[in-house]
């Protein structure tokens, strides 16, 4: 049987059907999460984020005007949902390697793409802002187009890619500090 | 110049590489939101049903627009601030008190009517503030206020009834910055999501507004 299509799920939901909801939390749940611990840097942080964000597509499910691109609006929700985390959390605890001396007197990474070097890469990305930490990962990570990010982000294109650049020119300084000045 | 760009392309590349390592939700992650969105059903109802939005307000087309005798004020108190600040803002709120007072016994219209707003400002961003929000509204059965510090929770942050009826107030400690909010208001029609009318408003991507407060910056 062919799978019923989110809007044929959404409807299901709308008429009092809610267990309909558990097929499209479901078909989803994976989508978000790498997105999700890139940009909290965290399991724990991620889940929470992940969870409120699909009680909160629930409660605004009668809002989703193309059931059809339900997944870019979900999309949208995680996204807001990542950003007040991380506002909330930057209030909240100050103390997540704030000091570029910490990270630098850590052991030096290991050569970027081994298995053992994803912490050291986490790490340094959880040092940029969050405004070019979701660029980067939308743009390298989830592998999306600008136009896209624009759609799902507000920004527009060119803060996007000056966000990304700085992303990129900021990462390096983080983990090749040899190579980014020279 | 070339050499350059390649080198940080590939850079680049190679952490994106890493950092795209999949990353699956746990076993019990989908029991646990149907949980929630279960509960949720069971106390506010199916989702086509007129309801918060992700926001926690209701949909822009299903509230009303504040009456004109709904309005609120606020008031902000630093505990770095001392008696001094603590005495003024007491003074302010007897003022904001009386204040409302005569305008609901007198029936002027709230464009007649100067609201105050008094802010004590503090240059440490990470001083918490004591925020008292005052709501006046006679036909009230209850008021509560949502915002991103009690994360929209409807039910987090009741407003007290005060001794002069329709007046309801609740004082909330905040973070330096700008918070978003709302009011919750019951009466015999319902319940309605009600933005400040006197502060500023901004419209989430769902459309709802809400209101602004900037707790510590100082204001032009």
């Amino acid at each position: 049987m062919a799978p019923r299509l989110d809007a044929d799920l959404i409807a299901d939901v709308l008429g009092g059907h809610v267990d309909a909801y558990g097929v499209l939390v479901k078909r989803y749940q994976d989508a978000y999460v790498r997105f999700a611990v890139r940009m909290l840097g965290n399991r724990d942080d991620a889940d929470d984020a992940l969870q409120s964000a699909f009680v909160r597509g629930f409660r605004a499910l009668a809002s989703c005007k193309d059931p059809n691109r339900f997944s870019a609006w979900l999309y949208q929700i995680v996204i807001n949902e990542c950003r007040t985390l991380v506002a909330r959390r930057a209030r909240r605890e100050r103390r997540f390697v704030r000091d570029e001396d910490e990270l630098h007197a850590r052991p030096a990474p290991a050569e970027p793409g081994t298995v053992g070097d994803l912490e050291e890469i986490q790490r340094a990305l959880d040092h940029l802002d969050a405004e070019q930490r979701e660029a980067f990962v939308l743009k390298h990570v989830e592998e999306l187009s600008y136009e896209e990010m624009a759609a799902l982000t507000g920004a527009n294109v060119s803060a996007l890619k000056m966000r990304v650049k700085r992303a990129c020119d900021r990462l390096r300084q983080l983990l090749d500090p040899a190579r980014s000045y020279s | 110049m070339i050499d350059d760009i390649d080198d940080t392309n590939a850079f680049v590349e190679r952490i994106a590489k890493t950092l795209r390592t999949d990353e699956h939700a746990d076993s019990s992650f989908r029991t646990t939101v149907m949980t929630a969105v279960q509960n949720l059903a069971r106390t506010e109802g199916v989702a086509d049903q007129p309801r918060l939005s992700p926001s926690g307000g209701t949909r822009l087309a299903e509230r009303r627009m504040p009456r004109w005798w709904k309005r609120s004020y606020w008031i902000r108190i630093t505990p770095l601030s001392g008696f001094a600040v603590a005495a003024s803002a007491l003074i302010v709120a007897v003022g904001l008190f009386m204040l409302s007072g005569y305008s609901l016994a007198s029936g002027r219209r709230p464009q007649e009517v100067a609201v105050r707003r008094e802010t004590v400002h503090d240059s440490v961003r990470d001083t918490v503030h004591i925020v008292r929000f005052v709501f006046v509204d006679s036909s009230a059965r209850s008021v509560s206020l949502v915002g991103e510090f009690n994360q929209w929770q409807k039910d987090a942050t009741a407003l007290r009834a005060g001794t002069r009826p329709g007046v309801w107030t609740v004082d909330v400690p905040l973070t330096g910055g700008r918070h978003e909010y709302a009011y919750i208001v019951r009466d015999a029609q319902g319940e309605h999501w009600i933005a400040d009318p006197i502060a500023e408003t901004r419209l989430d991507d769902f459309g709802t507004e809400s209101s602004v407060i900037s707790v510590g910056i100082p204001t032009t």
